[in-house]
């Protein structure tokens, strides 16, 4: 699987598909962006900004914008929103302390005007590890059960055993607003 | 009719470093996109908008399928950027044979980030030319960083081929 594969099963109607990928920092983001895109992950360091992958075939265009999740940088994913066709919340599914963080931060996300009706999906990051919380779990804890407005998915997965990623990007790109 | 006057925002310099606000571009890599392997990676660019920089490239770079370019830049400032813009230009003997204008829009204050395009079927007319026409064949990617209409900076990577 690679963003190329990514691209091919996006719907034909679509010619610019954006995705944005946000979650708190720590989540697995950036080492899941480089999983997709078939990069080593080993090197990867907290992001300062974004990491944006663009990819183009046959005039399709798909932008995965990648951005850090650290608090101080939480008040500029605003301006990352706009025209955004799936948002992918990423969670770290070992880090029980901050769950409830992520669940504030991702409620804040859906109440965002220009992210209203955006399909999301969230990605319970990290099963390699024994102790992972299961996605269900997660689930619960961001209350996507409760959610009506818009389509959403609940993917567990682990960006360094490589399990869950694809299937989840798949249901991204079959799901663009 | 005279000739409209030419603005001097409208002259293309490469290589010169204009004013604030400071982007220092970090590193450049081509990669196979298929197998991640980056092909070429620069050292440190610090200094790229202050001029030409030559590289010579493994000719095996042209047998990939999809080439990958990744550019890694940082913002060195506390004020942040509001309409982050590049075009970038592939040149072969000064024909331009492909374009990406890609739009940041906003960057972080004092943030590090990376652009990574991929492109299918690069250059098309790689597969016309055999390896012997590419020896000696001048290939620049040009990069060009503007805030809005206010260029930042030029980046001139001139590639020669070899074996
Ligand atoms: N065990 C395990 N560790 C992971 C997994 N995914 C990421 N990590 C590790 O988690 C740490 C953080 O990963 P990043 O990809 O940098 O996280 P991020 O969400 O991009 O973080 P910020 O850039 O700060 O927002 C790294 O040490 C990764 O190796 C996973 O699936 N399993
Ligand atoms: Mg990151």
């Amino acid at each position: 699987m690679g963003l190329l594969d990514l691209l091919r099963r996006l719907r034909r109607a679509d010619r610019e598909v954006r995705l944005l990928l946000l979650g708190l920092d720590h989540a697995g983001k950036t080492t899941l962006l480089k999983r997709v895109n078939g990069e080593d992950y080993a090197d990867v360091t907290p992001t300062t900004g974004f990491n944006v992958k663009a990819v183009q075939a046959n005039g399709v265009k798909l932008h995965v914008w990648d951005i850090g999740g650290q608090a101080a940088i939480r008040p500029y994913w605003r301006n990352y929103f706009e025209n955004t066709d799936v948002l992918i919340f990423v969670v770290d599914a070992t880090d029980k302390d901050r769950l409830d963080e992520a669940g504030v931060e991702f409620n804040q996300l859906l109440a965002e005007p220009k992210l209203a009706k955006v399909p999301v999906l969230v990605f319970a990051n990290k099963q390699d590890v024994p102790d992972a919380l299961p996605a269900d779990a997660v689930a619960t804890a961001l209350g996507l059960n409760t959610l009506r407005d818009r389509a959403w998915q609940i993917q567990a997965c682990s960006a360094v055993a490589g399990t869950g990623v694809q299937e989840g990007m798949e249901w991204a790109c079959k799901t663009t607003k | 009719m005279a000739a409209p006057a030419v603005s001097p925002n409208n002259v293309i310099k490469a290589g010169t470093a204009l004013a604030v606000p400071a982007l220092r571009l970090n590193w450049m890599k081509i990669k196979d996109a298929h197998s991640g392997y980056a092909i070429w990676s620069s050292t440190d660019l610090s200094t790229a908008f202050q001029g030409e920089m030559k590289v010579s490239m493994p000719i095996d770079l042209l047998k990939c399928h999809v080439v990958a370019r990744e550019l890694n830049f940082t913002l060195l400032s506390p004020q942040p950027l509001g309409h982050l813009r590049v075009k970038q230009e592939f040149l072969v003997n000064g024909m331009v044979m492909e374009e990406w204008d890609f739009e940041f829009g906003f960057v972080i204050p004092n943030s590090t980030n990376s652009w990574e395009t991929l492109m299918e079927g690069d250059v098309e007319a790689a597969r016309e030319l055999d390896e012997a026409d590419w020896e000696g064949t001048e290939v620049v990617v040009l990069t060009r960083f503007f805030d809005g209409e206010r260029e930042l900076g030029t980046f001139r990577l001139a590639m020669a081929y070899t074996q």
